[in-house]
């Protein structure tokens, strides 16, 4: 499912939101425009379940069905996604077969592709604003600013 | 409740890119129980609990917005 929060890169056609109405109406145009299939669920209009969750634009996270969570990543990658869904699949196989497992706690570093393209042609939905918003942000990570608690790998 | 200057601050105006992502690591972890609240489903208009979700099956939650 997906958590409509507020909007990352407003721009002139998606402007920062007033109102819950407003709020539910983009979303409502996000499943139109990209053929959305998940439910699109809503948070409320300050973020509450933004924020507690840690407040970044494009988290992904795996709940257990008792609410436990499984999974947490402070982007959203798809291959990443899979391979966490057959992990957790994996050990429930190896539990069914007899094996005694014990949950424990691991971190890893995650490797997203990130889709300049489609990211910028996103930009230009937002409007012309989200654009050169963005153009200056890039500006000031590249002179001295950087990224706060990015991660950096040296291969 | 919220007031104006909440929803002002949470909602910026203009993209900084100034998010800490470091924040996201000391909040939850693996393990934790996942926060409820309710929202609203996009489609229906109507008002859940995002724990109604995940009750009885797995549940994906990604987090964005149109822009």
């Amino acid at each position: 499912m997906f958590l409509y929060t507020r909007e990352a890169h407003p721009g002139e056609h998606f402007p920062a939101h007033t109102s819950i109405e407003q709020k539910v109406q983009h979303a409502r145009q996000f499943i139109d425009r990209y053929g959305i299939q998940r439910p699109v669920l809503v948070d409320d209009l300050t973020g509450t379940l933004h924020r507690k969750y840690g407040m970044l634009p494009n988290m992904t996270y795996i709940m257990s069905a008792a609410g436990r969570i499984l999974f947490r990543s402070d982007w959203t990658d798809p291959p990443t996604i899979e391979a966490a869904v057959e992990y957790i699949q994996s050990a429930r196989a190896r539990r069914r077969s007899g094996l005694r497992l014990k949950p424990f706690f691991a971190e890893f570093v995650g490797y997203r592709w990130t889709d300049d393209p489609a990211f910028q042609a996103g930009l230009h939905v937002a409007g012309p604003q989200a654009v050169s918003d963005f153009a200056e942000a890039m500006e000031r990570w590249s002179t001295g600013v950087p990224l706060k608690g990015g991660i950096t790998i040296e291969e | 409740m919220s007031n104006d200057a909440d929803v002002s601050a949470y909602n910026y105006q203009k993209f900084i890119g100034d998010d800490d992502f470091s924040v996201f690591r000391s909040v939850l972890h693996g393990g934790d129980q996942a926060p409820d609240g309710t929202v609203i489903v996009a489609a229906t208009g109507e008002s859940r609990e995002l724990s109604s979700f995940w009750r009885g099956r797995d549940l994906i939650l990604e987090f964005g917005s149109l822009t």
